[in-house]
C-alpha cells in the first residue's frame, strides 16, 4: 500500500521536475510521525531524500556538545542534540529554539525560559521540564568544569534555576548578564533519562566510548554507526521538532555520513569525485582554485570567516630569561615596550598584499580584532603600508640605519633582530614570509620559527620566551567571548597572560570596560564601550591584526540551502533545511 | 642449538630491545615543546586551573622518568595507558588501527608473492629473454619510485579513471591501490633477488642433475626453488615487518585508518601513550616476523635446524 502511493508521489514529483518548476514541492515520508502543534515553523521548501557525505579531519574528541569546546565535537554535536535557543547567522541575534519564549524581568536579574510543548527526543521520550532542569543543573553543578560555566559565572555571578510552571524555568542572577541569550544558544538540552543517577560532572559523559543508543538528543539526526578513525553516520530524526513552510518535517535529508580524512588533499579529489558533497576545512587558495574550476563542484567564497591573522609583541617584559636566551633580553624588552616601535611594524606590513599573495585574494585585511561587523568601532580603519612614517617613528625612538642599506640599530647600537614565532600553517607561514620581507625594508632581521599549535602554545603560555608571534585565530562574536582574549586574567590574553593585577593602566582600562559592557542592559552603552576597548587597544599596537580570511567552500551542484555564516560551524548550522535538488 | 633454547634467546633479545626503544620513544616525545593540554590553553577551551587540575589528574606535571617507570609499572600490570585525545584506553584505540594495517599489509604481502615468484622465476629461466629485460626494468623503477610518489601516482589513477575509489577503507577496491603502492618497491627489490638466486640454484649440481635425468623443466624449476628459497624467507620476513611499520606514508595518502596514520596524528596531538605503544606494537610485529622467517628457515633446511 504505502510503496504504491509512494510510486505515485515519485512519479508526480517527477513530472513536477519536468514541468521545470523551480521550487521545490513538499512530499511526505511514509514514516512521518504526527507533528507537535508546538513545532517551529522553518520558512523553507525542498525535496527529502540523500545522504549528505560530509568530511572532517579527525574524529571528534567527544560527543558532548556542551562538556568539549573542539569544532569537531561541536559540529558532530550539532547534528544530534538540539540547543535552547540558536542563533540567526544573518543578524547575529539569539531565536527561539526548543524555548519558544523568553522574558527578561526589568531589573534584569531574572530570565523566564517556556519550553516548547510537545516535543521528543529522537527515542521517542517525550520532552519535559525536568529535562531543562536537568541541562542546566548539570551546567552549573560546581564539579563541572566546562568553558561555558566558567562563562556563565564570570566575576563572582550566581545563577539559580528553579520551574515556575509545567513549561516554564526561572534563571535567577545575581547581576544582569547581558549575554546570557547567547550562551544559552550553546546549551544543549540533555535527555534526563539517559543520564542515570547523573552523579559525575558534565564533561565526563558521551564520551566516543558511550554506547550509541545512550547518545539521544532533539537534534536533526541521531548517530546509528561510529567507526573510530573512519566514519560517523548519522539517520533522521523522526521526531525532530521543526517543519518546513509545507508542514514537512524536516530535516530533508535522510541522513548524513562523516568520513574523517587528515589530508586535504584527499579531500578535495574525493568531492571532485563525487565521493563527498561538501568540504569546508580549511581549503587553501590553491585547492579552491581547483575546485573553481571544476564543472561537477560549486565552489564558493562565503565572505569573511572570522579567522584572523594576529602578530604580537611578547608583553611579559617582567620576565628574565636565562642569560644565554637570545629571546626577550633587556634590549628587546626596551623595544617591545616603546609604543613607536609597535606602531613602526604596524606601518610597516602592507596588508593588501598578504591578502592578495599569501592568500590567494582570498581574505581581507583586518582593521580590528573584531570581526562581527555590529560590534566592529567605527573608527577601526586598515593602516596603509607606510615605510617613511614607520621608519620616523623608528628614527624618534633612537633608531638608526647603519649605513644606506644596513640593519637596524637601537640607540645603543644592537641591531634589530627577531624571532617570529609561526603557526605551523601554510597561509601562516606565507604571511610571515611577507611581513618578514616588509620588515627588511626597515632593516629588521626577522627568523622565522615554525612550530605547531601545542609547541607555540607552550611558549606563548608557558615559558613566555620568545619575541614576536603570528599564527590565525577564530575571532569569537560576541563581546562577552572576546573577552577571553582582551582580560588580562585570561590565559587568551596573548601578549601577557594570566596577569594578576594589569600590568598597565590601559590594560586595566580594557578589563574595566569589559566587565561594565558585560552587566550593562542598554545596547548602545554596551556598544559604545566595545568600541572604546577597541580604540584602546589599536592605540598600543601590541596586538596587530593582519588579515581575516574568507570561508571557502565546495559543494556538490546538487546541494541547496547552503547558507555559509559565521560562527562555527559556519556551513553546516542548518542542516535541517539542506537538500538535494536531485536526491 | 635447540629450537626452544634458540626461541628463548631471542625473545629475551627482543625483550631489551623493546626495552630500550620504549626508553627512546619516551624521551623523544617528552622533548617535543608542549603536551597534548597545551591547545586547550590556547583554545581557551577550559579555564587555566582546570587545565592545570587535569595536567596534574593525567602525570603530565611529572618529570620524564617519573611518567616513564609510571607507564612502565603499568604494562607489567597489561595497562598500556590512555589516551588523551580520545579519552580511552590507548589499547583498544591500537588494536582497531592495527588490525587495519595488518588488513593492508596483508593485501600488500599478497601481491609482492604473486609479483615476486613468477617474475622472478620467469626471468631467471629464460636470461636476456624480454621477460628478463622486463622485469629488471620494473625493478629498476620500482627502486626508484618511493611509496609517497607511487601512492600520489595512485590517486591521481584513481581520479581519472573512477576504477577505483579516492582513499578510505572498505572493499578491496579500496585496499588495491594502498596495497600495490606498498608492494612495489618491496618486490622490485624481491624480484631482483629471487632471480639471481634461482639462476645460481639452476647451476647447482643436483638441479643439473636432475635435468640430465630428463625430468620435465617445471620439476627442474621447483627443485631450483626449494634451494632458492631459504634466502627469500629471510627477506620476506623483513618486507613484512618493514610493511607494518612502513604504512606511514602510504597510509596517511589513502586516508587508510591504520597505525601509521595514528601515530601521525598522535605525535601531532602529544598523545604519548598512543604513539609510545603504536611505536612498540610495531616494532613487536618486526621482531616476531623476522623471528617468524627464521623458524621457517629452519623447517625449510634441515641443516638450519640442526646447527
Amino acid at each position: 500500500m504505502f510503496k504504491w502511493r509512494t510510486g505515485i508521489v515519485a512519479a508526480l514529483l517527477v513530472c513536477l521536475g519536468c514541468s521545470g518548476s523551480n521550487s521545490p514541492q513538499a512530499v511526505s515520508r511514509a514514516d512521518d510521525l504526527p507533528v507537535p502543534d508546538d513545532a517551529l515553523v522553518v520558512q523553507s521548501q525542498g525535496l527529502p531524500g540523500g545522504t549528505l557525505n560530509y568530511v572532517l579531519r579527525r574524529d571528534p574528541a567527544s560527543f558532548n556538545l556542551v562538556g568539549s569546546q573542539d569544532t569537531r565535537t561541536q559540529l558532530v554535536s550539532s547534528l544530534f542534540t538540539a540547543t535552547l535557543l540558536e542563533l540567526d547567522r544573518t543578524d547575529q541575534t539569539p531565536k527561539p529554539a526548543l524555548i519558544r519564549d523568553w522574558r527578561w524581568s526589568d531589573d534584569g536579574l531574572t530570565l523566564d525560559l517556556e519550553l516548547r510543548r510537545g516535543l521528543r527526543f529522537a527515542d521517542g521520550e517525550p520532552i519535559d521540564i525536568e529535562d531543562l532542569l536537568f541541562s542546566i543543573s548539570k551546567v552549573l553543578d560546581p564539579s563541572s568544569s566546562t568553558s561555558l560555566r566558567a562563562s556563565l559565572l564570570f566575576e563572582g555571578q550566581e545563577i539559580e534555576a528553579a520551574a515556575v510552571d509545567d513549561w516554564t524555568v526561572r534563571l535567577s542572577l545575581a547581576r544582569p548578564d547581558a549575554s546570557l541569550e547567547y550562551f544559552l544558544c550553546n546549551w544543549a538540552l540533555l535527555p534526563k533519562h539517559r543520564f542515570g543517577d547523573a552523579s559525575q560532572p558534565l564533561e565526563t559523559y558521551w564520551t566516543l566510548q558511550t554506547p550509541l543508543e545512550e547518545l539521544t538528543g532533539a537534534g536533526p539526526f541521531r548517530i546509528t554507526e561510529f567507526e573510530p578513525g573512519r566514519h560517523i553516520v548519522l539517520a533522521r530524526n523522526p521526531h525532530y521538532w521543526k517543519v518546513d513552510a509545507q508542514g514537512q518535517r524536516l530535516p530533508y535529508l535522510d541522513g548524513v555520513r562523516i568520513e574523517f580524512i587528515s589530508e586535504i588533499d584527499q579531500q578535495v579529489l574525493r568531492l571532485r569525485n563525487g565521493e563527498l558533497d561538501l568540504i569546508d576545512q580549511s581549503l587553501s587558495p590553491e585547492l579552491f582554485g581547483q575546485l573553481q574550476q571544476d564543472p561537477s563542484v560549486t565552489a564558493i567564497n562565503a565572505g569573511p570567516s572570522g579567522d584572523v591573522v594576529l602578530f604580537w609583541f611578547n608583553q611579559n617584559l617582567q620576565l628574565e630569561p636565562p642569560a644565554d636566551s637570545p629571546f626577550l633580553s633587556s634590549a628587546k624588552k626596551r623595544w617591545f615596550g616603546d609604543r613607536r616601535f609597535r606602531e613602526a611594524f604596524d606601518l610597516a606590513f602592507s596588508r593588501s598584499q598578504v591578502a592578495q599573495v599569501a592568500f590567494g585574494g582570498q581574505a581581507k585585511p583586518a582593521a580590528s580584532l573584531v570581526t562581527n561587523e555590529s560590534w566592529l568601532a567605527p573608527s577601526a580603519k586598515v593602516p596603509e603600508q607606510n615605510l617613511a612614517a614607520a621608519q620616523e617613528l623608528l628614527g624618534q625612538a633612537g633608531f638608526r640605519r647603519q649605513g644606506q642599506d644596513g640593519p637596524l640599530v637601537d640607540a645603543q647600537g644592537v641591531p634589530v633582530e627577531l624571532e617570529l614565532l609561526v603557526l605551523d600553517q601554510p597561509t601562516a607561514i606565507a604571511t610571515a614570509a611577507m611581513l618578514q620581507q616588509d620588515l627588511q625594508a626597515l632593516g629588521i632581521q626577522i627568523r622565522i620559527s615554525r612550530q605547531d599549535l601545542r609547541a607555540v602554545a607552550s611558549r606563548v603560555m608557558g615559558s613566555r620566551i620568545y619575541d614576536v608571534a603570528l599564527a590565525i585565530f577564530s575571532i569569537p562574536l560576541q563581546p562577552s567571548q572576546m573577552s577571553n582574549v582582551l582580560f588580562t586574567s585570561s590565559q587568551m590574553h596573548l601578549w601577557h597572560p594570566l596577569q594578576t593585577m594589569p600590568a598597565t593602566e590601559w590594560e586595566g582600562r580594557i578589563d574595566h570596560l569589559m566587565s561594565a559592557q558585560r552587566v550593562t542592559r542598554d545596547l548602545d552603552k554596551r556598544r559604545e564601550m566595545v568600541y572604546e576597548a577597541q580604540r584602546v587597544l589599536g592605540r598600543q599596537k601590541v596586538l596587530l591584526p593582519v588579515v581575516e580570511r574568507d570561508l571557502l567552500i565546495g559543494h556538490d551542484p546538487r546541494l541547496r540551502n547552503i547558507k555559509p555564516a559565521k560562527p562555527s560551524p559556519a556551513v553546516l548550522w542548518n542542516t535541517w533545511e539542506i537538500f538535494f535538488a536531485q536526491p | 642449538m635447540p629450537m626452544g633454547r634458540f626461541l628463548l634467546g631471542r625473545l629475551g633479545q627482543t625483550a631489551v630491545l623493546l626495552l630500550l626503544l620504549s626508553f627512546f620513544v619516551f624521551l623523544l616525545v617528552d622533548s617535543i615543546p608542549g603536551d597534548y593540554l597545551a591547545e586547550m590553553e590556547f583554545t581557551a577551551a577550559i579555564p587555566r586551573p582546570q587545565v592545570e587540575e587535569l595536567r596534574r589528574d593525567l602525570g603530565l606535571d611529572q618529570p620524564f622518568y617519573i611518567q616513564y617507570a609510571s607507564w612502565l609499572s603499568g604494562l607489567v600490570q597489561g595497562d598500556l595507558g590512555y589516551s588523551f585525545a580520545q579519552r580511552r584506553p590507548a589499547n583498544q584505540l591500537i588494536l582497531e588501527r592495527l588490525s587495519n594495517t595488518l588488513w593492508l599489509a596483508s593485501g600488500a604481502f599478497v601481491m609482492i608473492l604473486l609479483i615476486t615468484f613468477p617474475a622472478g622465476i620467469a626471468a631467471a629461466v629464460h636470461p636476456g629473454g624480454w621477460i628478463d629485460r622486463a622485469v629488471l626494468t620494473f625493478s629498476l623503477v620500482g627502486l626508484s619510485l618511493p611509496s609517497l610518489l607511487l601512492g600520489l601516482g595512485g590517486l591521481y589513477l584513481a581520479f581519472r579513471s573512477g576504477w577505483f575509489p579516492i582513499g578510505g577503507m572498505g572493499s578491496l577496491r579500496h585496499l588495491f591501490l594502498p596495497a600495490l603502492s606498498l608492494a612495489i618497491p618491496a618486490s622490485a627489490y624481491l624480484v631482483r633477488q629471487l632471480r639471481l638466486e634461482m639462476m645460481d640454484a639452476l647451476e647447482m649440481p643436483h638441479v643439473q642433475a636432475a635435468r640430465a635425468r630428463g625430468l620435465p623443466p617445471h620439476r627442474v624449476v621447483l627443485h631450483a626453488l626449494r634451494s632458492a628459497l631459504n634466502p627469500m624467507i629471510s627477506l620476506l620476513g623483513v618486507a613484512w615487518g618493514a610493511l607494518l611499520s612502513g604504512a606511514v606514508v602510504v597510509e596517511r595518502i589513502f586516508g587508510w585508518p591504520g597505525l601509521g596514520d595514528l601515530v601521525v596524528e598522535s605525535l601531532s596531538n602529544r598523545d604519548l601513550f598512543v604513539v609510545l605503544n603504536s611505536v612498540l606494537v610495531a616494532a613487536v610485529f618486526v621482531v616476531l616476523s623476522n623471528l617468524a622467517a627464521d623458524f621457517l628457515l629452519a623447517l625449510n633446511d634441515p641443516r638450519i635446524r640442526n646447527r
